[in-house]
């Protein structure tokens, strides 16, 4: 086996061309991102009756159109899969690019991917033998069906794989994408992440943790990264997919390129399963891995997208490990927390993230985070409060940091 | 020939017959099946499942507290990774711990946590649901774990690639060995049917339909008797890191990886004729990655679902890369043995495989009396000599997931 040498080739680039995505603030990439752009929230009081001694009140619902087309899938998490993977291939013309299924993988983030279907499964079927599941359950409960559904949509026959590290998901499922068209195992990779986990039982195991905002405010002021009253993060659900090509390729056919995805970087803390390091160096680590492998230096940086949860641990480590990377330029940088506005999608953030960040350096228009009022004093960046900036950037970087101490960023490049 | 070979320096399991490859090689070479002693024990009405690794002791493994915080596949990922870092003299200053990946598949991962929080949930609400529930049952957390357990601070995370998702997690560790992203990397997988949940979906799923009451003989790929697979539980860990390195540091080189290959035909959209040439493509791609032809191979180390129409896909695949050479490939499988170890299968192979080219030796397919399909050299009955050079470790997962792992017998200078 060989690889792919550090000096990237025009060949050797990979840029993104085509994305579809649903979430809270929209059923369409350009649709969330003007949302975005506008400091729209897409978080609202949760619909279901709230079991007793549950406190979060508010999610991000991703608004799906009523009723439901012929052939649609069940499940809800399949439901977001295929709407976005349909858009994204519909918006790069992917089929009419001519290649080889075999050369085509498929990368999908997951985190929870059964949590939609298991209260369900559980609750209606205890077990008894006559109630227990259906053929299909397997497929459906592990994220497989959704990794089947993008790949089969796309007629992608390559490597296929979903995966995992928390709400750091879909960023290392792009970085895996990356690799695999760098590496020359194919030209072409559909990738992305989805998540559905907006349940009672869903919200209630990450309330117990102590992870989730559970204040008693109006819905869109609840999700607060590095505000002073931030008390934890707002869930949410979603699917952004994204098709990633050799920029030689995409040049050929004319294709629209959204961004140049230029780096990846992950990391472990190895340190606890819910916090991140005290000294921020697991996050730090993979910031650095990342800029290395995009080939940048740190002071041609613009932007970071913020993995920015709004839970006290993550914001504060964040930014140590921003001004750690960064020194000195740090103060220079535009940080936004798109979670501000959309919640945490979990294993679907990065995804989305890494679309809004290319959509930013495409339009030069860096989204706001909402909802700071008051920056927590030890979380002295630029965080774009409230409204959104206009600048010329050339360089981004988007973080995202799993439970479990799994880290991942990528480096994404504007393309002229 | 090959510019920059993967060495595999560490090998651990955790299975229904051992957590000692010595000793589970032997019981291949016998032709002995751990599973029945084990099944006895361990019946569930409509569940398909062939052997618990019964003799691991999660507390012994992680200490009483953490015991009861983390899932029972992650406990066998943490022994397993263990014992390849001791079986490779991964001296803790050998590498830097930022240098130290860990990328660990599963199929079921916690289920049986999150099942159980579920039910505490419908109970007694939020106040009832364990807060340790959620950081042990995620898939990522056998890998997140065993970073924290080992200290390793590099690449991170969890895959899903139904039952090939440890074959699928080696290739992606080569990758990142390769890419220079980490220095060495555990890659395996890990899951557990530990609760009634994972056993009751595979019961139902239509693979594992082997009779748990007799999973000594009712396991049987490639034989015209075959009824399905009996499901079994572990974990299995290799230890990847460029050859270079390991000779560098002076690491005992078990193998060498030297291709890998991959595709996917989703089994629900496909026509058996594109499953076969998908299979067959991941095959081709391993050996085109390595820089070798199909007359490289000596044995192969194949899935052997135990199902007659999947084996017979299985083969077809097989023959159209071998052509005539097929006569002459010993082929042989390890699940009737140790039962089919799901999302560990692969890379428990892979360990056998590579114990096969150690010891110049091919274990029985245990129960294969008369091959369904003729082509290959199937080893039946005894053990046999081989002088194999390469192995190939093959997936043919149900779910449409092909990856083919080809296995180089360790340099003679190392």
């Amino acid at each position: 086996m060989t690889h792919a040498s550090r000096e990237l080739s025009t060949a050797e680039r990979v840029v993104i061309t085509g994305i579809g995505s649903v979430s809270p603030v929209g059923l369409t990439a350009a649709t969330s991102f003007e949302a975005l752009v506008a400091g729209r929230s897409g978080i609202d009081h949760l619909e279901f009756e709230l079991p007793a001694g549950m406190r979060v009140r508010v999610g991000g619902k991703v608004r799906l159109p009523s009723g439901t087309t012929e052939g649609e899938p069940t499940s809800r998490l399949a439901r977001l899969t295929r709407l976005a993977v349909r858009d994204a291939l519909q918006d790069a013309a992917l089929t009419r690019a001519g290649y080889e299924p075999e050369r085509v993988a498929t990368v999908v983030g997951v985190s929870m991917g059964s949590a939609d279907l298991l209260p369900g499964w559980v609750t209606e079927t205890p077990l008894a033998p006559e109630l227990l599941p259906r053929r299909d359950l397997l497929h459906q409960l592990l994220g497989d069906q959704a990794l089947d559904l993008v790949a089969s949509e796309a007629n992608a026959r390559g490597p296929a794989l979903c995966v995992s590290s928390a709400c750091a998901s879909s960023t290392h499922a792009i970085g895996e994408a990356l690799d695999l068209i760098r590496s020359g195992v194919v030209d072409a990779a559909v990738t992305g992440g989805v998540e559905a986990a907006l349940s009672p039982w869903g919200l209630a195991i990450f309330e117990r943790i102590g992870a989730l905002s559970t204040v008693d405010i109006e819905p869109s002021r609840a999700s607060r990264p590095f505000d002073r009253a931030r008390d934890g993060f707002v869930m949410s659900e979603g699917a952004t997919i994204m098709t990633l090509e050799r920029y030689s390729t995409a040049l050929a056919r004319g294709a629209r390129i959204y961004a140049e995805l230029a780096g990846f970087g992950c990391s472990a803390d190895a340190f606890q399963i819910t916090r991140p390091r005290e000294d921020a160096q697991g996050m730090a680590d993979a910031m650095r891995a990342a800029l290395s492998d995009a080939g940048v230096d740190p002071s041609e940086v613009g932007h970071v997208n913020a993995h920015g949860t709004g839970t006290p641990y993550n914001d504060l480590a964040e930014t140590k490990a921003i001004k750690d990377v960064f020194g000195g330029q740090a103060q220079r940088l535009l940080v936004n927390s798109v979670k501000s506005m959309v919640g945490h999608m979990l294993g679907a953030a990065g995804a989305f993230e890494c679309m809004t960040t290319a959509l930013t350096l495409r339009s030069g228009i860096v989204p706001p985070t909402i909802n700071l009022d008051e920056p927590d004093e030890a979380c002295d960046l630029d965080y774009v409060p409230h409204v959104a900036r206009r600048v010329d950037l050339k360089w981004a970087i988007s973080n995202s940091f799993g439970f479990g101490g799994q880290n991942g960023v990528l480096v994404l490049r504007r393309s002229n | 020939m090959l510019r920059n070979p993967v060495a595999i320096t560490g090998a651990g399991v955790v299975s229904p017959i051992g957590r000692d490859l010595d000793a589970c090689f032997e019981l291949l070479l016998r032709g002995e099946s751990g599973l029945p002693q084990v099944a006895a024990q361990a019946p569930r009405p409509r569940s398909a499942v062939g052997g618990l690794a019964l003799d691991f002791d999660g507390d012994a493994c992680v200490g009483i507290k953490e015991a009861r915080r983390t899932a029972r596949f992650t406990q066998f990922a943490v022994q397993a990774a263990r014992d390849a870092r001791r079986m490779a003299e991964l001296e803790p200053d050998a590498c830097p711990a930022e240098r130290i990946g860990t990328v660990i598949g599963t199929v079921f991962g916690g289920l049986d946590l999150a099942v159980r929080s579920v039910e505490d949930f419908n109970v007694g609400g939020t106040r009832r649901v364990s807060p340790y529930a959620l950081p042990a049952f995620t898939n990522n957390m056998a890998a997140g774990y065993v970073a924290i357990d080992l200290g390793a601070r590099g690449p991170s995370y969890g895959v899903g690639a139904a039952w090939a998702s440890s074959a699928v997690a080696i290739a992606r560790a080569a990758s990142l060995v390769l890419r220079g992203a980490a220095d060495v990397v555990f890659a395996g997988g890990a899951d557990s049917l530990d609760g009634a949940s994972a056993s009751a979906l595979l019961g139902e799923c239509g693979e594992f339909t082997a009779r748990h009451d007799q999973p000594n003989f009712a396991y049987r790929p490639f034989d015209r008797r075959a009824a399905g697979a009996a499901a079994s539980e572990g974990a299995a860990i290799l230890l990847l890191e460029r050859l270079d390195h390991a000779e560098k540091r002076g690491a005992p080189v078990l193998a060498t990886l030297a291709g890998v290959g991959a595709t996917y035909a989703s089994t629900r959209r496909s026509t058996p004729a594109e499953r076969v040439s998908a299979s067959a493509r991941a095959v081709q791609v391993a050996l085109e990655s390595a820089g070798v032809g199909p007359e490289a191979v000596g044995m192969i180390s194949a899935y052997g679902s135990g199902d007659l129409e999947s084996d017979a896909l299985e083969i077809e695949a097989l023959q159209a890369v071998f052509g005539a050479r097929a006569a002459e490939i010993q082929v042989s499988t390890s699940k009737p043995v140790s039962g089919h170890l799901l999302g560990a299968a692969s890379a428990f192979e892979a360990a056998m495989a590579i114990w096969s080219l150690r010891r110049g030796e091919v274990p029985p397919i245990s129960n294969l009396e008369a091959p369904a399909v003729n082509g290959f050299d199937y080893v039946r009955g005894e053990r046999r000599a081989s002088a194999a050079r390469y192995a190939l470790v093959n997936t043919f997962s149900a779910n449409g997931h092909n990856v083919a792992l080809l296995f180089a017998k360790a340099p003679v200078h190392s």
